[in-house]
């Protein structure tokens, strides 16, 4: 029985990993770009939705999340168009560090207003709620989390699929230069792309916030939780981004309970590295794309 | 092109400006520069602040009085502070840059062992006196046996990990005790002891549940403690760490009748921060109303409402001012800053401060006794036990946060 | 100037400075001696990684295991079998090689971000380890028992010595034939294939050294900070101010992590009574680099002295 509560809290909780990965395979797989700052934009979106609730007097943080994210889209949107997307060009390295640089002014700016210290903890029902079925826990915000993991996967590969925008996004991914002599905007659409992967962020974020704490500096452990589902659902794959984040799920839940949970990091990281060398495009991709 | 070189131009004066600003920030003039590393950002960052507010008003109120008194003149204090961000390495390193760049004839440190313990060893190395507290006093001595000149003032394990089971004594419990303990000094020193205390005082611990500091999931964790039926939770983490643990039994539905968190819950706003799920925690400390303190009412009046309450970020600050008042008296004795005069006069001190009595035992430390205080809706932490071991305030019990 | 004037100069220069830094290290004050010991230590390190993530264009986000490697090699060897200081330094480098041999090997599959995720799993992973690893006393402090003797002018010889030994070593690595590989990789992997270049052949030696010279800057450092801890040295933000010193300095160019390494070592020197101002300053500045001098600022000042030397119009390039 406790294997099977262990499983399934594994999985839910991989719904969470799965929400907080998907920005980044959805600039990953758009752009080719490793966003260093992904752990930030996920921490800024909670502090964004807390400084909102201030500003409101209140609120439920999911709902003032969506305006939190909104707000976050917007200020992403010139930071990809001026000074990431100008760095592309220049290779790999380049952007890298230049979104790391992000990530320490996103840090120490949260440091400079709210302070180093938690964000105070909203205290709602279903943060903290688990329900019992049959013996097995069940934890409400990581099945919510799950179900929102979804939810955005399913609306982002709609957009993707079926309207002229996701038409121009998968154009740009393929080729960017052809992509830019049949008359699309790459540059604005690489823009969007960086806001909506803030967006999916900003409320993943939210729901980090609600599971567990966030403190300025928390972002990092969450950018590496995040690589390790990206990487293990195939880099830039969005289905196989909600698989990556059960199996690192299963994987944490499953080594916390035969090895110890304080190897919890080296078994994670340890089973990225290993699919990493034996598929080193991830599981969930079918051809290598070099 | 242009605007390249004009962009680097502003680059180059940027820098410049920042190096010309600081570059005359060593020592000055008669005055005494003393430094201090400490974390005022990171995850510690909310025990460095209260810490260095101590140093702050303890050398604001010497250089009121004129300053340091010796050689037939009074001296100034400049205190030079700087933030560590909790990393151990720039603790170190900014520690040596404050005595070989800012010319700081002695140290005061930063909070807890991870950051104390390297720069002591800084001071070792250059030959500086260092005066530190938040750092109990066994893992202190633990890291080195024989500090030179770097000294320590803080609790006693030994009696600090009595105290969980002398309040659990006052309430009615099934006396089975869950550990939950990093795998840092404290939580190495402290886990250990709470396993020889309790059986000598009555007490069985059907679980220790480790891990590495950092973690942000606790669930298998806490699922095995509730497994376990423990009445009592003993636990020695950070500040996230205890919300996150707190959370957890929230959702797991794990309510036990006391729960003891050393260092996370010895944070200002610790009720604030998890969401009021921290309601009724226990934790150990230095400071409180009722404790009988000299001056108790004084730094109570004077900084509650600037910290937000009577809780141990006060404790913090007033043994940063103690620690701060130690050491100018020990240049006063000294008669000057001969670094190992100096660390003699600081090894010698014995009187009544602030935050208690303070006299050095051999392994370079002065032990200060702790009380058992538990968390209320004001923000303020309230004695339940006290100096004796002997009932205080009587404790709320199960754990108000968690109903 | 003639090649071999040119050669016997560049490994020349950096002996005699070397030699005269070394022979003046005692009359040094301490707070000098203190400094260049932390400049040196950063140029070691950014220079071994520039080796990979410069010429090799592999961009290594794991180089923190390296220097953990070398500084707790260092630690456990002083302290159970207590040898010598040198031979002692040259085990924990070798050792650290050898992880770098152990480590490439897989990692050579990976390209781009590929390795550099990869890498920085194999970073946090080994964190992971360390910090419950009883053997080196888990997330404790674990001191270095020789660090009380050595006074700071001679730990600032033997960064000196280091220095050189890393300039020298990367010099004669750049201009061999390996190196003329190296490059001829990164910048077109299937041309240097069709002329015969063996990407692992060429890559595992790099990264050997890479992890030796890295491995070396630990066990220095070891002794410059007196007692280790995990998270003072499997840090991964080893590699990440490697890759800013590189960046800001210059990829791939044997002068860029000298600049690199001055610029960034002192910017957080006199910044460090800004608090949080200093490392804000700091992304600001590695922003504007990248954004605005994408060779860095080598690159920059080539292309000043080249506007400003040369009259007639600069025909390589764009």
């Amino acid at each position: 029985m406790e294997f099977v509560n262990n499983a399934v809290s594994g999985l839910l909780l991989g719904g969470l990993y799965a929400v907080a990965a998907l920005g980044l395979s959805l600039v990953f797989g758009t752009m080719k770009l490793v966003n260093l700052a992904h752990g930030q934009l996920l921490i800024l979106g909670a502090y964004l939705t807390a400084m909102l609730i201030g500003l409101f007097g209140g609120g439920d943080p999911l709902l003032v999340g969506v305006a939190a994210a909104v707000l976050l889209a917007v200020v992403v949107y010139p930071l990809q168009r001026y000074i990431i997307t100008p760095v592309m060009a220049q290779g790999e390295e380049p952007p890298m560090t230049v979104t790391f640089g992000i990530s320490v002014v996103i840090t120490t700016l949260l440091i400079i207003v709210f302070t180093s210290s938690p964000l105070p903890t909203w205290a709602v029902e279903y943060a903290t709620t688990q329900w019992d079925l049959f013996g097995i826990r069940i934890r409400l915000i990581y099945l919510i989390a799950t179900v929102i993991a979804l939810v955005f996967i399913l609306a982002l590969m709609w957009l993707l699929k079926r309207t002229a925008f996701g038409r121009q996004v998968r154009a740009a991914s393929i080729d960017a230069e052809a992509a830019g002599l049949v008359g699309i905007d790459v540059k604005k659409t690489y823009a969007r792309v960086m806001s909506m992967s803030a967006f999916v962020a900003a409320i993943a974020g939210v729901l980090i916030a609600l599971s567990f704490s966030v403190a300025p500096t928390t972002g990092t452990g969450w950018l590496l939780r995040a690589f390790t589902v990206v990487v293990i659902g195939g880099l830039g794959s969005l289905p196989g981004t909600l698989f990556g984040g059960f199996i690192v799920g299963l994987v944490e839940a499953a080594g916390a309970a035969w090895v110890g949970p304080q190897y919890r990091d080296v078994i994670v990281f340890g089973v990225l590295v290993v699919i990493l060398l034996v598929r080193p495009n991830g599981l969930f991709t079918k051809v290598a794309k070099a | 092109m242009k605007k390249k070189m004009l962009v680097a131009a502003a680059v180059v004066a940027a820098a410049g400006l920042v190096l010309s600003g600081c570059s005359a920030s060593g020592g000055a003039g008669d005055d005494i520069v003393i430094g201090a590393s400490v974390p005022l950002t990171g995850p510690l960052g909310t025990m460095g602040t209260p810490v260095s507010m101590g140093y702050q008003a303890a050398v604001d109120e010497i250089n009121a009085a004129g300053g340091v008194d010796f050689g037939g003149a009074k001296h100034k204090i400049k205190l030079v502070i700087q933030d560590n961000a909790s990393d151990p390495a720039k603790a170190s390193s900014q520690a040596k840059s404050l005595v070989l760049d800012s010319k700081a004839v002695a140290l005061l440190g930063p909070v807890t062992p991870p950051l104390s313990i390297p720069e002591a060893t800084v001071a070792d190395q250059l030959k500086v006196p260092f005066l530190t507290s938040i750092t109990p006093i066994r893992a202190f001595g633990g890291a080195n046996p024989n500090w030179n000149y770097a000294w320590d003032v803080f609790f006693d394990e030994l009696q600090m990990t009595q105290t969980q089971f002398q309040a659990s004594d006052l309430i009615n419990t099934n006396k089975k005790v869950v550990l939950f303990t990093d795998t840092e000094e404290d939580g190495v020193v402290m886990g250990k002891l709470w396993e020889a205390n309790a059986p000598k005082l009555g007490y069985t611990i059907v679980g220790r549940e480790t891990f590495a500091v950092d973690n942000a999931n606790f669930s298998s964790q806490v699922a095995a403690a509730k497994k376990s039926g423990a009445d009592i939770v003993i636990a020695q983490v950070i500040p996230p760490e205890a919300i996150g643990i707190l959370k957890e039994m929230k959702a797991q539905g794990y309510d036990p009748k006391a729960i003891f968190m050393e260092k996370g819950g010895n944070t200002g706003n610790f009720v604030k921060i998890t969401g009021g799920l921290g309601l009724g925690v226990m934790a150990a400390n230095w400071f409180a109303e009722g404790m009988g303190l000299a001056r108790e009412k004084e730094f109570i009046d004077k900084y509650a409402a600037k910290i937000g309450g009577i809780n141990s970020d006060l404790g913090i600050l007033v043994c940063g001012y103690s620690i701060a008042n130690v050491l100018a008296d020990a240049i006063k004795v000294a008669g000057g800053t001969d670094p190992a005069k100096l660390s003699a006069a600081i090894g010698k001190t014995n009187g009544d401060y602030a935050i208690g009595h303070i006299q050095f035992t051999e392994g370079h430390a002065a032990p200060l006794k702790v009380i058992q205080t538990q968390w209320d809706s004001n923000n303020n932490q309230v004695m339940v036990l006290n100096l004796e071991g002997k009932a205080a305030t009587p404790i709320v019990t199960p754990e108000a946060g968690l109903k | 100037m003639s090649t071999r004037l040119k050669s016997l100069l560049s490994y020349g220069i950096p002996v005699v400075i070397a030699v005269v830094l070394y022979v003046t290290a005692q009359s040094v004050d301490r707070a000098m001696a203190n400094d260049f010991t932390g400049l040196f230590l950063l140029m070691t390190l950014a220079m071994a990684w520039n080796l990979v993530g410069g010429f090799g264009g592999q961009f290594s986000l794991g180089h923190s295991i390296f220097v953990g490697v070398g500084s707790y090699a260092t630690a456990v060897i002083l302290t159970t079998l207590g040898w010598p200081l040198i031979p002692t330094v040259l085990a924990a480098a070798v050792m650290s090689a050898l992880i770098g041999l152990l480590l490439a090997y897989p990692l050579l599959r990976l390209r781009g971000p590929y390795l550099a995720v990869g890498s920085l799993g194999m970073a946090v992973a080994s964190y992971g380890w360390m910090i419950n690893w009883n053997f080196t006393k888990a997330s404790q402090a674990y001191a270095i028992p020789v660090s009380g003797q050595i006074s700071l002018q001679e730990t600032y010889q033997y960064a000196t010595i280091l220095l050189l030994i890393a300039v020298v070593s990367i010099v004669a690595l750049v201009r061999s034939p390996l190196g003329l590989r190296l490059v001829a990789l990164r910048d077109n992997e299937a041309g240097a294939a069709s002329i015969g270049v063996k990407r692992v052949r060429t890559l595992l030696p790099v990264w050997a050294l890479s992890g030796l010279l890295t491995g070396a800057m630990g066990a220095v450092y070891a002794l410059q900070s007196g007692s280790l801890t995990v998270d003072a040295t499997f840090n991964i933000q080893f590699s990440l101010d490697a890759a800013i010193v590189c960046v800001i300095g210059g990829l791939g160019t044997l002068s860029g992590p000298v600049i690199g390494s001055i610029i960034i070592y002192y910017l957080r020197k006199y910044a460090a009574d800004f608090a949080n101002y200093a490392l804000l300053i700091e992304a600001v500045v590695l922003v504007i680099v990248v954004r605005f001098f994408p060779s860095g600022l080598v690159g920059l000042a080539t292309k000043g002295y080249r506007s400003i030397t040369s009259r007639r119009t600069d025909a390589s390039k764009k």
